[in-house]
């Protein structure tokens, strides 16, 4: 199977049903992407295939062939992700820091779509990404700063 | 890391003026005269380590969970060594007995390192200070620390450069810590040492663990506690591409294969068979045996004054009954371990853990025999040191609130991995997780109080009862002359385990949502009737008085928000919350905002403790509003996020944190944020609707 994971082809002999998140953790060592539920149901796997956020741990691989598909890895080449990094610095969003791969991945996808995301932007792409520790609030604040921020 | 022989005869005695400005004397802080240096670093102590190019490196003992361990316990170094905080790396100790049996909990890192840490760097900067009037022909008196440097006039010479001189001398066995008025970097909100490596991806979690020719495992564990393996067919997955071998083990069916997917699906597919238990649970038979338990099941009794006699006399008692239901942990991070047998002998683990020392006895006890731990110990008892063939390395942990402090899982990969020359990684599926969790306890409270006349408490009468349940919390400052606090243990049915703020979480939602319901039965503001009763609380009292004025408590007007407020000393530190409820529609309710005044004395670092508090409220949100966990026959009801909810970030309202300026010693932090959350909107929904709310999660509508 070859994969384009942040620009980079890659040649993989895995199993024909797996899902993309277990290709990039276990066979290609990209562990920024995270397992949490294998379900679809908590966002920790969150990555931007052709640009639109999809839970990795219940995408097939194979369907990814042709396709982009960015990490946390990939943050260089992207001007959305950089920015997002910053200004989880500047709020001091992480804790435990586990699901934040998958934060940040959903908000850079936010970004991608507004510049400055509303409150209700926000509530409703970042609903997606479950987190245990409590960022939410300074999620929130973040993404609601990031202009100012992240220039 | 290297293992710095320590010897125990030189705990030092240290008298040093401390914030309050009380002696404090004989604090362990391991260091020994005799300094260890190796190579060319100097370590002093085994909390510090000072490298030629001047960087510091801080040993923590305290594992990293999200709380802040990895940046607050530097902080305490960086202050007295007096050194740059961007020199300064930190890592994470060994196993190595000296360091204590390490056991990250109860919100307790900041508070055991408080006197120990400090003590350790500030008799390092003098042990500088005295190399460096050395290297300049000085006397000590005339020169300074700073920035990692040994100042005199005009001239200046690092650490780094001093390890030389420094390591030729004893250690000094007598400092002065610094005034509070004199700290730089205690009290700052400094940006937190983990989270560069947080934000792109490369912090190393338990999973994240990637070795040569790794192999992966999971288990299928028994439906419900007690279930026996009665067999299993390997042939039902060994057709499948990828897996490797299948075998049982003490807690169940172990599957090893090429990637964790393979064996996730393979646990699925494996065909089972387990004993039937002769009697089975569910929520209610629970409910209805723990109800039962009486004074035989009694582990606990405190009282003050004479209860009994006072409810004799009295005709004015009020009886409630709390059912409040078993949580799950749900840690983003579902439980694993990797573990390596190598060929020379030893064992190498990698395990996200909230204590390295636990994973290290679990691990010894199977990967030796029972002869080889008696010879290894008597080796250790002639030659000193400890059995370091077995090696645990903490990664950070994707949550802990006190799920890690158990190590089924870690027994488990011991087991797989025995069999192997690979690294084998052992993972559970989210099911797997939630199923094996050491649940929160279901507790049942009998609480009964006597009132006088003016409608305040003469008697109180509070019974816990549920499997593996404690009194942390119930022991409320509210001033009442005859109280009774009772224990009831009875069993388990699920396994229990430490849940961030453990008993408090029950124990202070029972007592606040009653102290409301008796303010408003006799027509008191809550606040004005608190504050009555805690008159020889004073620090209590000012988080309430500070919260009623942050939240505009007295001039709410109950129309479009309704206010709830509840307050608790727990873990240490003094926290009270607001809560407002906006109405959305015909006896709905939706959270609006979240006020939080606390005070855990000296604030280390008071943006983490606003962390800390913001995740507690957070923490408390799920199991006051979301979550259960329920028993029908025997098995745990719930599977995934799907019907196990936390809340999400659109259910969140806005927080706000204030925390009181004190020079009081720092107190726990990751806790206490829990307990007054749910009391807060039980009694915002009482203020409301009349209701009060007996049960969790509390109906909002």
């Amino acid at each position: 199977m070859i994969l384009t994971i942040n620009g980079k082809v890659h040649e993989v002999s895995v199993p024909d049903d797996i899902p993309l998140l277990w290709v990039l953790r276990d066979y290609l060592k990209l562990t920024g992407t995270k397992y949490g539920c294998g379900v679809g149901a908590c966002g920790s796997c969150m990555v931007l295939v052709d640009g639109d956020p999809q839970y990795s741990c219940i995408l097939k691989a194979s369907d990814c062939v042709d396709k982009d598909v960015v990490t946390i890895e990939g943050a260089e080449h992207n001007q959305n992700i950089k920015k997002v990094q910053q200004a989880w610095i500047k709020h001091q969003v992480p804790q435990c820091g586990y699901c934040q791969s998958g934060q940040i991945l959903m908000a850079a996808s936010l970004l991608d779509k507004t510049n400055s995301p509303n409150e209700e932007d926000i509530d409703r792409a970042m609903s997606r990404v479950l987190c245990r520790c409590g960022t939410y609030p300074r999620v929130k604040s973040a993404l609601l700063n990031c202009d100012k921020n992240c220039e | 890391m290297n293992q710095i022989p320590i010897s125990r005869r030189d705990f030092l005695k240290v008298s040093g003026l401390v914030a309050s400005g009380s002696l404090f004397l004989g604090v362990n802080v391991g260091c020994e005269s005799q300094k260890q240096n190796t190579s060319n670093n100097l370590m002093p102590n085994i909390w510090i380590r000072v490298s030629p190019d001047n960087t510091i490196t801080v040993i923590v003992s305290e594992s990293e969970m999200g709380q802040g361990t990895y940046t607050a316990l530097p902080m305490l170094v960086a202050e007295e060594l007096e050194v740059n905080w961007d020199k300064v790396l930190v890592e994470r100790a060994s196993v190595d007995p000296v360091y204590g049996y390490q056991f990250t909990g109860g919100s307790n890192s900041i508070r055991r390192g408080w006197g120990k840490l400090r003590l350790a760097a500030a008799l390092t900067r003098e042990l500088f200070i005295r190399a460096g009037a050395l290297h300049f022909k000085v006397d000590k008196e005339r020169c300074t620390a700073g920035q990692g440097y040994v100042i005199t006039g005009d001239k200046k010479i690092s650490y780094g450069e001093l390890i030389p001189i420094a390591d030729g001398l004893e250690i000094d066995e007598q400092v002065s810590l610094k005034n509070i008025s004199e700290f730089s970097i205690i009290g700052k909100p400094v940006p937190r040492k983990d989270l560069v490596s947080k934000v792109n991806g490369t912090a190393l979690f338990g999973m994240d663990i990637k070795l040569k020719d790794q192999l992966y495992s999971t288990v299928v564990h028994p439906p419900f506690i007690g279930a026996k393996l009665i067999s299993y067919d390997p042939a039902s997955i060994t057709n499948m591409a990828g897996v490797i071998d299948v075998f049982s083990i003490d807690q169940g069916v172990a599957i090893v294969g090429k990637d964790t997917w393979t064996v996730f699906e393979a646990a699925k597919i494996l065909a089972v068979e387990w004993s039937e238990q002769v009697e089975c649970q569910d929520t209610e038979t629970i409910i209805d045996k723990t109800r039962q338990l009486d004074e035989n099941s009694r582990v606990k009794e405190e009282t003050l004054g004479n209860v009994d006699e006072v409810f004799k006399s009295s005709n004015r008692i009020v009886k409630r009954e709390y059912i409040l239901p078993f949580q799950a942990h749900m840690t983003m991070e579902t439980m694993n371990c990797t573990t390596h047998f190598k060929d020379d002998g030893d064992v190498e683990i990698w395990v996200p853990t909230q204590s390295p020392s636990g994973v290290y006895d679990v691990a010894k006890n199977i990967a030796q025999s029972k002869i080889e731990r008696k010879l290894r110990q008597l080796k250790n008892d002639i030659l000193g040191g400890y059995d370091d063939t077995i090696n645990v390395n903490t990664t950070y942990l994707g949550g802990g609130f006190g799920r890690r402090l158990q190590h089924d899982y870690v027994s488990e990969s011991v087991q797989i991995s025995k069999r192997y020359k690979h690294p084998v990684q052992h993972v559970w599926s989210r099911e797997e997780d939630l199923k094996q969790d050491y649940f929160h306890p279901l507790t049942l409270h009998d609480i009964s109080v006597c009132l006088d006349d003016q409608g305040y408490p003469l008697a109180w009468h509070h019974i816990i009862k549920g499997g593996g349940v404690n009194a942390i919390g119930a022991d409320h400052l509210y001033d009442i002359p005859n109280k009774k606090i009772e224990v009831l243990n009875g069993p388990e049915y699920l396994r229990k385990g430490s849940w961030r703020s453990v008993g408090a979480h029950y124990n202070v939602y029972v007592i606040e949502h009653l102290i409301d319901e008796l303010a408003l039965q006799s027509n008191y503001d809550p606040i004005e009737y608190r504050l009555n009763l805690l008159k020889n609380s004073s620090r209590l009292s000012k988080v309430i008085e500070t919260v009623a004025e942050l939240s505009g408590w007295s001039e709410r007007a109950n129309e479009e928000y309704i206010y709830g407020i509840a307050a608790a000393r727990t873990f240490g530190s003094y926290v009270a919350e607001v809560v407002m409820l906006k109405k959305i529609k015909e006896n709905g309710f939706k959270l609006h905002k979240v006020f939080c005044v606390v005070d855990c004395g000296v604030a280390v670092n008071p943006d983490i403790v606003k962390q800390q508090m913001e995740g507690g409220i957070i923490w408390g949100l799920t199991a006051a509003t979301k979550s259960k966990i329920t028993v029908n026959n025997c098995q745990v009801e719930q599977k995934n996020f799907y019907n196990y909810p936390i809340i999400r970030l659109d259910e969140v309202p806005s927080i706000e944190v204030h925390i009181l300026k004190s020079s009081e010693n720092p107190e726990g932090i990751g806790e206490p944020g829990v307990p007054p959350l749910a009391p807060a909107i039980a009694n915002a929904v009482l203020n409301a609707t009349g209701r009060s709310s007996y049960e969790l999660p509390i109906r909002m509508s």
